[in-house]
């Protein structure tokens, strides 16, 4: 092949050459180890579960050194016969009156009522079955589950003798509680979100949906900080070509650590390279149990509120979860408003540097009088004069968001009063253009949602850009190339931009521009819910009883 | 001119060659490197002011004549 | 297959919409005008005829070679030599056509638009906005086609409407004044561009349900058909029969005032008629693209998207030294070199066809999932 290559053409060996070392990378990274011991004696997970507990507890010792939080607790069975114990946990991850009220208090006191021939036979099963009075309790038969439900804030107990191990499930920690969500508030709807513990917040969406076609799969996901992720989606409802991809896409990845869903987020989705997210997130359980209605599947990840919906369309990010329960007329409306402020956090900006500098005939003419004025001794052309204030308004709202609500306030009070009125007395900036700006930056936070929010914010550049360049034309490239973009878009399979395109009429109406009242949507969205579509019965609009 | 047309053909061949070979996509690379070269001869020869044919006035000649007899058909003119 | 993705009649009907429209509502009213001066609106029904014509041979030779596009029977029919060497032709034709489409785009926005900025910028980038489209698949073009369709139509339509007050419908007397001659003659230039539906020859094997193409593209030729028409009656009803105007439909929309607010709209009409010729172009550079893959046999045809598009670039610069060649090509040359291809040559292959007795067997049933799961 590579001689081929060099010979066929000769110009192209430099390429070719690149491609060969890609190739040899990848191979060699292959070949690398993927858990190297940094002591080299032996890794954790070459020991084995012996049935002598000495053995055991020194392998024990001998993984977990110089981890202060690791604690063994030895201690005596109280049979007639006595056997030696121990349970090992991390200091600070359990509950501590629990461990000694359902693990060591049976153990040692009330070992004496159980008949000694059954305590022969199988101690093991003995204690499971008749000793620890605890709800969550398994066996565990091998090594790297010991190490790994320890890991995991369980409370494991062996016992001398046996080759089993068992692991007690008494897991509590200082949590934040259920609070508020604070990036998705709502004036009428349920007041709680998700927080960081994981159980939460399945038991949070459990208390929504009480159907046994609630699946919760569990997996777990880095190398080292073994994150527990669950998928949740409604069986029978969910597509299940869908759900495989999704399994398949967590499945592939090998990482050191997931702290946040963004990690998985980036590391699944379709379009690595879009500023448009394709993963819708939310940290509301009634948002997320809405979209599991659908059909959707919820990615919730320990550690973070932030759950991930996939499959995500492109006019879900128009949507707020308070939309359905505002009454439909005023969410009509708003629907509306926000098509107008999405194009508006997009295209104002451009707009008025191409109108202001290549199409002045456009505006009416006390308009452009008005606007000529203002600009009239303005140093820099519009283009520049747009590019400086979008970044003076980036600048400011980073700032606002780093620091503390106090200080924040007043960030924003010298950076709108003082900056802005101070640049344009001095002439530095147009008021006009001041104006455009702040409107373009209101619209950006009129958005229901942060993420496209900011995909949209980062796209405004190349748009001002493209608008000083080629006027309208510019403007109308660069929302073509955008277009095509989100055409070619899916997630998980999925067209990102549907129901507008494939476009499907009726949905289009339900969907984007209007929100249909609750007795009207008896179907799921095409695309998604098509497993089941039917959503509730015809002819629930209420009427007047008949008399 | 000259050196803008060649940063933007050598941007051009380096976004997509790579992907070929190491595809083994010997027939495509032809292809593409039949074409590029046409593509190439012609812009440079644009910008050097080299004479080149222009096949759209072979098609004007062929078809002058039709078109002459037909218009004065319908238009008498 | 080399394309994988399958449209769907509806969108079939939009993308040969912007085929013919996308650059005919700019340049048709004057062609026509010419010859048929107050008779222009009638010119396009002549034109439509032609249209229909193309739409008959390319459907029927469709029906006789099924999920074949036009390069894979015309070797079946003329043999391996004589078909490879046509194959070129046609592609030489659809790159020749697409770099006179895309200078008469990049022409008029010069000279209407932005008259300082270099020819080159548009002639690229719109261009390279046509390879975007043909790298993303016939699907995507599709629908493309489908979400500015409504936009397109309804601004065109709207136009003609919006001048209504200024109509003096006395302008299109006499009806007829010199007899149907003028009128034809009027007809053949936009003739030539209702035969571009000839490209529905490369993609009628994509087509969801193929057997209904004819009835689509019918109803396509019929719409355009309209559209030219009512902008021909509008166009002569406000400027009368000799409007002497290069784009009489951008005059047009230079002459609305709506509520006194909005007024010389022109340059928003050129923005949404971009897009169209943007489409417009992509489906002729697809199907450049489509026939050079298939006559090379490449297992990929993005492969051949940047070359053809440096070539349409660069010939799109160097057939016309200036505007007035261009016009006169169009107005003289076209609408015989035009259907030279988009129904002579396709005629004789269908004779042929009929009389050696070439058909192909139906193409196998390939499971056409509305969504694939999983591939991207």
């Amino acid at each position: 092949m590579k001689k081929d290559g060099r010979l066929v053409f000769r110009k192209l060996v430099k390429p070719v050459k690149a491609a060969m070392k890609n190739v040899k990378k990848q191979n060699s990274r292959k070949k690398q180890e993927l858990n190297p011991d940094p002591t080299g004696i032996r890794t954790w997970e070459q020991y084995e579960l012996s049935a002598c507990l000495e053995d055991n507890l020194q392998n024990l010792r001998a993984v977990f050194r110089d981890a202060g939080d690791f604690f063994i607790r030895e201690f005596t069975i109280g049979t007639n016969e006595p056997v030696k114990a121990a349970v090992l946990f991390f200091e600070g991850l359990n509950d501590k009156k629990l461990v000694v009220d359902a693990i060591l208090k049976p153990l040692i006191l009330e070992m004496r009522e159980i008949p000694p021939e059954l305590w022969a036979k199988a101690p093991i099963r003995v204690i499971r079955e008749r000793i620890l009075c605890s709800t969550d309790l398994n066996e565990l038969t091998e090594w790297n589950q010991v190490i790994e439900r320890v890991l995991d804030a369980e409370v494991v107990l062996l016992v001398d003798g046996s080759p089993v191990a068992l692991a007690l499930g008494a897991k509590e920690w200082e949590a934040r509680g259920v609070m508020q969500p604070e990036n998705e508030a709502t004036v009428r709807g349920p007041r709680h979100s998700f927080n960081e513990t994981l159980r939460t917040n399945t038991a949070l969406l459990r208390r929504i949906i009480k159907s046994p076609l609630l699946k919760t799969e569990s997996l777990y996901i880095g190398r080292h900080t073994r994150t527990h992720v669950v998928l949740a989606y409604l069986e029978r409802l969910v597509d299940e070509d869908v759900l495989a991809e999704v399994h398949r896409r967590l499945s592939r990845i090998e990482i050191d650590g997931v702290l946040e869903s963004g990690y998985l987020e980036e590391l699944i989705e379709d379009n690595p390279y879009s500023p448009f997210p394709t993963m819708e997130i939310s940290e509301r359980p009634d948002k997320v149990a809405a979209a599991i209605l659908e059909g959707r599947i919820a990615i919730m990840t320990d550690g973070t509120p932030v759950t991930l919906i996939v499959p995500t369309l492109f006019v879900q990010f128009l949507e707020a979860s308070e939309d359905y329960y505002l009454r439909y007329p005023t969410s009509i409306i708003v629907r509306f408003l926000r098509l107008l402020v999405l194009n508006a956090a997009l295209l104002l900006p451009s707009l008025y540097v191409a109108v202001t500098t290549f199409h002045q005939e456009m505006i009416p003419t006390p308009l452009l009088i008005s606007i000529a004025g203002a600009r009239e001794g303005t140093p820099f052309p519009a283009l520049v004069e747009a590019l400086l204030m979008e970044l003076a308004f980036e600048t400011l709202r980073e700032a606002g968001l780093r620091l503390p609500r106090v200080v924040g306030q007043a960030v924003s009070i010298v950076g709108a009063l003082v900056i802005g009125e101070a640049a344009v007395r001095a002439g530095l900036v147009s008021s006009a253009m001041v104006i455009v700006v702040a409107f373009t930056g209101i619209a950006s936070f009129a958005l229901p949602s942060y993420t496209m929010a900011s995909g949209l914010r980062l796209l405004r550049f190349p748009m001002i850009i493209m608008a000083g360049f080629l006027g309208l034309y510019g403007i109308l490239l660069l929302s073509l190339w955008i277009l095509i973009h989100l055409m070619s878009m899916r997630s998980f399979g999925v067209p990102y931009l549907s129901p507008i395109s494939p476009s499907n009429y009726r949905e289009v109406i339900r969907m984007l521009l209007m929100r249909a009242p609750w007795w009207a949507q008896t179907e799921r969205p095409r695309v998604i819910g098509h497993q089941d579509s039917r959503r509730q019965v015809e002819g629930l609009k209420p009427r007047p009883p008949k008399r | 001119m000259v050196l803008l047309l060649t940063v933007i053909f050598l941007a051009l061949i380096a976004l997509e060659v790579p992907k070929l070979v190491q595809g083994k996509m010997w027939r495509e690379l032809a292809v593409y490197s039949a074409l590029m070269f046409l593509g190439m001869f012609l812009s440079y020869a644009k910008v050097l002011r080299i004479k080149i044919p222009n096949p759209d006035e072979w098609i004007r000649h062929l078809y002058k004549p039709l078109s002459e007899a037909v218009f004065h058909y319908l238009t008498g003119k | 297959m080399l394309e994988g993705g399958r449209i769907s009649n509806r969108q079939l009907i939009f993308l040969m919409l912007f085929t013919v429209l996308g650059t005919a509502n700019m340049f048709l009213p004057a062609l026509a005008a010419e010859h048929a001066k107050q008779d222009a609106w009638l010119s396009p029904f002549f034109s439509m005829l032609e249209g229909l014509w193309v739409v008959f041979i390319i459907t029927e030779l469709g029906r006789r070679f099924p999920g074949k596009t036009l390069i894979e029977y015309l070797r079946l029919i003329t043999g391996p030599v004589l078909g490879t060497g046509l194959g070129c032709l046609f592609i030489f034709w659809m790159i020749h056509t697409n770099a006179i489409i895309i200078r008469e785009f990049a022409e008029l926005i010069v000279t209407t638009m932005m008259p300082e900025t270099p020819i080159i910028i548009f002639l690229a980038t719109i261009t390279f906005t046509a390879a975007l489209l043909v790298r993303a698949g016939l699907e995507v073009m599709g629908r493309t086609a489908e979400f500015l369709s409504p936009i397109f139509l309804g601004t065109f339509v709207l136009i003609p409407l919006l001048v209504g007050e200024i109509m003096k419908p006395e302008n299109l007397l006499p009806i007829l004044e010199k007899g149907i001659k003028p009128v034809i003659a009027g007809g053949l230039a936009p003739g030539g561009w209702f035969g571009e539906v000839a490209l529905l020859g490369m993609l009628l094997p994509y087509l969801r349900e193929p057997h209904k193409g004819r009835q689509a593209v019918a109803l396509a030729v019929g719409v355009i058909t309209v559209n030219l028409s009512v902008t021909g009656f509008a166009v002569t009803a406000v400027f009368g029969p000799e409007p002497n105007l290069m784009f009489p439909f951008l005059t047009l929309a230079q002459n609305i005032r709506v509520a006194e607010f909005l007024e010389r709209i022109e340059s928003l009409i050129l923005v949404v008629w971009v897009a169209g010729v943007a489409v417009k172009i992509a489906v002729f550079y697809y199907a450049a693209v489509l026939a050079t893959a298939q006559l090379t046999g490449v297992k990929d045809y993005r492969c051949v998207v940047t070359p053809i598009g440096v070539i349409l670039t660069v010939l799109a610069i160097i057939i016309y030294d200036n505007i007035m060649e261009l016009v006169n090509f169009v107005a003289r040359i076209w609408p015989f070199y035009g259907p030279t291809f988009e129904w002579v040559i396709p005629a004789l292959l269908l004779v042929v066809a009929i009389v050696t007795r070439k058909k192909s067997p139906p193409p196998p049933e390939d499971p056409d999932p509305e969504r694939n799961v999983g591939t991207h």
